[in-house]
Formats: structure tokens, sequence, C-alpha cells
């Protein structure tokens, strides 16, 4: 039943995915053609590109979870005999796997942006570009991570809203909106605290600090302060993809008991 | 043999009660119209009945089990807006709901199909509204659930799709298993094919009775006892 549900999604969602992806590929075009010219557009673009990264998810799980109901086929939906979670999930999978398509462009178009522009410098820059690359290379796990953490919670923040204001009538959105703003700061209080660092901060993924000397050894003496927090740890990842799961949990009950079609 | 049971069901929307303290067993088969003004509480009963909504207090249980999200396997609901997924082909709308509900007799879906003159290539947004309405319903028959709520199905169509409509369902509504819940404003062309009727008025069921039954007691016709007992 599940992938009956998730091939149900990826093509009702494929025009609107098809529209983005259309976007997007007039702002490589965009990135491609600046480098090649050298021309510092290309990074404003890129910047642009990632940012748009950021609400991608939000914007397709919103629009799949939303167009039941101005589709009004929310009657056939709610209908469907399988548990929440199904229905829940088969939505943000198809979302995520179009974020993922998506995000696979975005880096090829990245990295590629970065040869051109490096080619066409002269020999006096060449080197603090090839430093740069590097660096750029050495921090994509991170980079990836982060983008993807921030584009995950967003999005599930405001599927959460969606459904809470076809719960509650009226006031569902406010009350939705007000949980959602309180929760994430007391979660980012939580985060940022010593406790959440002994109790998490184990196993190191990703260490920033070594990454940097790494990539800039040999060709440069830079020397960074790197934050802390800019490692990734395992059990740092666990417990986010627990609270994640969490959220997809809580999401797929509140369609089970409170949802309301009409 | 299907056992519905309302136990002192109400619910409200805001301030407005749309069901009050209703409480009855619907017979077990057949085919039961359920009448009334605008506003009397049909469609919420039908929604109750299907699990899409919860009743504010009461139960509303379908074979001893409480009616809830989930009762798609037991009670079938079919809307009276357009609730198919548009950017299905008609095909692609049997196969899909016959991915996600359990029992679903897709040869029948097929028949229904064919016998409506229905091209399965085509895209649902194309379908006119009459067709679209027979689509509807013959994915519902084939959902083969002990329950079927066709809410409104005859609203807005021509005299020719609610002809066929109410062909479909006389014919391929398995009577001894199945109990057929129809809602409708047009009394007198449902008439002659209910079994049972429920007349609601105010949030409440103030009718409930065999058709026959009450036709030789009453010696009236449906429309005549709804304008007597909504007065």
């Amino acid at each position: 039943m599940w992938m009956t549900l998730w091939k149900k999604e990826w093509q009702e969602s494929l025009p609107r995915f098809g529209i983005v992806i259309g976007v997007l590929l007039l702002m490589y075009a965009g990135i491609l053609t600046a480098a090649f010219n050298g021309s510092a557009l290309a990074l404003l673009l890129g910047f642009f590109a990632v940012g748009l990264h950021l609400v991608l998810l939000l914007l397709l799980w919103a629009l799949s979870f939303h167009g039941e109901w101005r589709s009004r086929t929310q009657w056939t939906w709610l209908n469907i005999p399988a548990p929440g979670w199904q229905l829940v999930t088969a939505k943000l999978a198809a979302g995520f796997s179009q974020y993922v398509i998506s995000i696979a462009l975005l880096t090829a178009v990245g990295f590629l942006s970065m040869r051109i522009f490096a080619s066409g410098m002269g020999a006096q820059f060449r080197e603090s570009v090839d430093v740069m690359q590097n660096v750029l290379t050495g921090f994509f796990p991170l980079m990836l991570l982060a983008l993807t953490y921030a584009a995950v919670f967003l999005g599930l923040g405001l599927v959460f809203i969606i459904l809470m204001a076809r719960s509650v009538k009226k006031i569902g959105w406010v009350i939705g909106l007000g949980s959602a703003l309180l929760f994430s700061y007391v979660y980012s209080m939580f985060n940022q605290s010593s406790l959440y660092e002994t109790l998490f901060h184990h196993g190191v993924l990703f260490d920033a600090e070594q990454t940097l000397q790494n990539v800039t050894n040999g060709s440069m003496n830079l020397q960074m302060e790197v934050e802390q927090g800019a490692n990734i740890y395992a059990g740092q990842l666990a417990v986010e993809m627990l609270l994640a799961a969490g959220i997809i949990a809580l999401l797929s009950w509140m369609v089970d008991r409170f949802v309301q079609p009409s | 043999m299907t056992n519905v049971s309302c136990r002192n069901v109400s619910k409200k929307y805001g301030r407005k009660e749309a069901l009050h303290s209703v409480d009855l067993t619907l017979p077990e088969n057949g085919i039961a119209g359920i009448i009334g003004p605008n506003g009397s509480g049909k469609s919420t009963f039908l929604k109750l009945i299907s699990g899409l909504i919860r009743p504010d207090s009461g139960t509303v249980k379908i074979n001893g089990t409480e009616t809830g999200r989930k009762s798609g396997s037991e009670a079938a609901y079919l809307s009276e807006e357009d609730s198919l997924y548009d950017f299905m082909t008609v095909g692609k709308t049997i196969a899909f709901s016959a991915g996600v509900y359990p029992g679903f007799d897709r040869e029948l879906a097929h028949t229904l199909v064919e016998e409506m003159k229905l091209n399965e290539k085509d895209k649902v947004k194309h379908l006119s509204r009459g067709n679209k309405a027979r689509l509807k319903l013959a994915v519902t028959m084939a959902r083969k659930t002990p329950v079927l709520c066709l809410d409104e199905p005859l609203s807005g169509m021509d005299p020719l799709v609610r002809e066929d409509i109410l062909r479909l369902i006389v014919t391929h509504l398995d009577v001894e298993h199945q109990l057929c819940l129809i809602t409708s404003h047009e009394v007198k062309e449902l008439e002659p094919f209910l079994d049972h009727v429920l007349i609601m008025h105010d949030g409440q069921v103030v009718v409930d009775r065999n058709v026959e039954e009450l036709k030789e007691t009453e010696r009236k016709s449906l429309i005549e006892m709804l304008r007597e007992v909504t007065g």
C-alpha cells in the first residue's frame, strides 16, 4: 500500500517539481555562464540557489498536504484505510526524493562552475582559488548536512502547522505556529547547553578543524579557529534523526486522531 | 451481515449542533435512504459512520468496533464533491484504488467503467461532471465494504446520470451482505429503490422505518412524510 501511495504522491507532485527544476536550471545556466566569464555573479546566484533549497522541502511538503484540501481530495485521502504514518511518510518521502535529485544537480553545477571559474583565473589568483575549492570540497558534507537539517525541520514545522489548522477550527494555525516557535526556541536552548554536549557530542564523524588543516596544508599557512559546533557527531546525528522521527510520529497521530476533512 | 450502531451521538460545528443525541441501530443490509432538509445533519451522520469525523459525545460502531480514521475498510465514503485525483486517468484511478483499498474488486471496477462507456485512457480532469460521478461510484462500489456511505450521489446530475447511478447501485450492491446509505434530495426518484428510510430534522432522526411497512401503515409517499415531520 505504501508504494502505491508514494507513487501517487510522486506523480501528483511531478508538474510542480518540473517547474522548480526548470527555474533552477535557468539559474544554473546563469551560474555557469557567469563562472565562464569569471564574474562574481556566479557566487551570488550560487548562494541564491542554496537558499532556495533551504525552503524547497517546505514548499513541496506544504503543497502536497495542503493540496489534498485545495483539490477537495481529502475525502478520498482520509478514507484510505492505511495507518496515518503511511499517508504522511508517502508524502514526505516523495518530496524528499525530489529534494535529493535537486541537491545532486546543485552539487554537480556547484563543482563544475568552481572548476570553470578556477580555470579562467590568472596564475596570481590560481593558488587562492585552489584553496577555496579545496575548502568547499572538504566542507561539503558539513554544508550538505546543515542545509538538509534546516530544510527538513522547516518543512516538518510547516506540515505541523497545516495539520494543526485542519485539526482545530479557526485558531488551529495560530496554535500550530505558536507551539512550533516555542518548541524551536526551547530546543535551540537545549541544543546549545552543556548538557546536550555531554549527552550527544560523541563519536566524531566530521572533524572541522582537521578537515581545514588537511585541505589547506602545503598551499597556504592558513590557521583558523574552528568552533566545536562545526563538528558532526554520531550521537548528535542520532538524536536529531530521532527528533525528526518523533515529529513524523506526531504528524501521523494527528492524521489518525484529529485532522478533519471539512 | 453488518451491525452499525449509534449511541447518543452528538456533533457540533462551532456553536451549531449538527447532530443531537442520535441513538439507533441501522438495518443490517439493503438500501437505506437518509432524507431531510438542508442542514438537518444527513452528511454529518454519514461522515461519522465512515469515521471521517469524530462525535463530540457518544459512539458509532461498525460490527462492534468504534469508527475512526481507518474505518475505510468497513465503510466506503463517496463525497458529494469531486474527490477524484484529477491528474490520474480512469485506468490509473482503478489501479490506485486497487493498491490502497484492501479487497478492492478490480475486475468489477473495469466492468462498471466499461458498462458506463468511460475510456480508461481519459484523464479524470477531462471528464464531464456526470462521468466523474459515474467513475466515483464505480470505484466506491468496487471497494466491496460492508457499508457504503453515498453522500448526495445524485446532486446536480442530469436525469440520465441519475438513472445510471441508481441502476449501478441496485445492480451491483450485494443486498444480502452490504448496507448502502444514501443521502439525497431526489426523494421521489430514490423512493422505489429504498428498503429503509431515515428522516432527519434539526440534527435528530425523526423517522427510522422500513419503507414497505411505512407505506402500508401510513399510506403516504416519502415526500409527504417528509413534509409532515419537518413541517
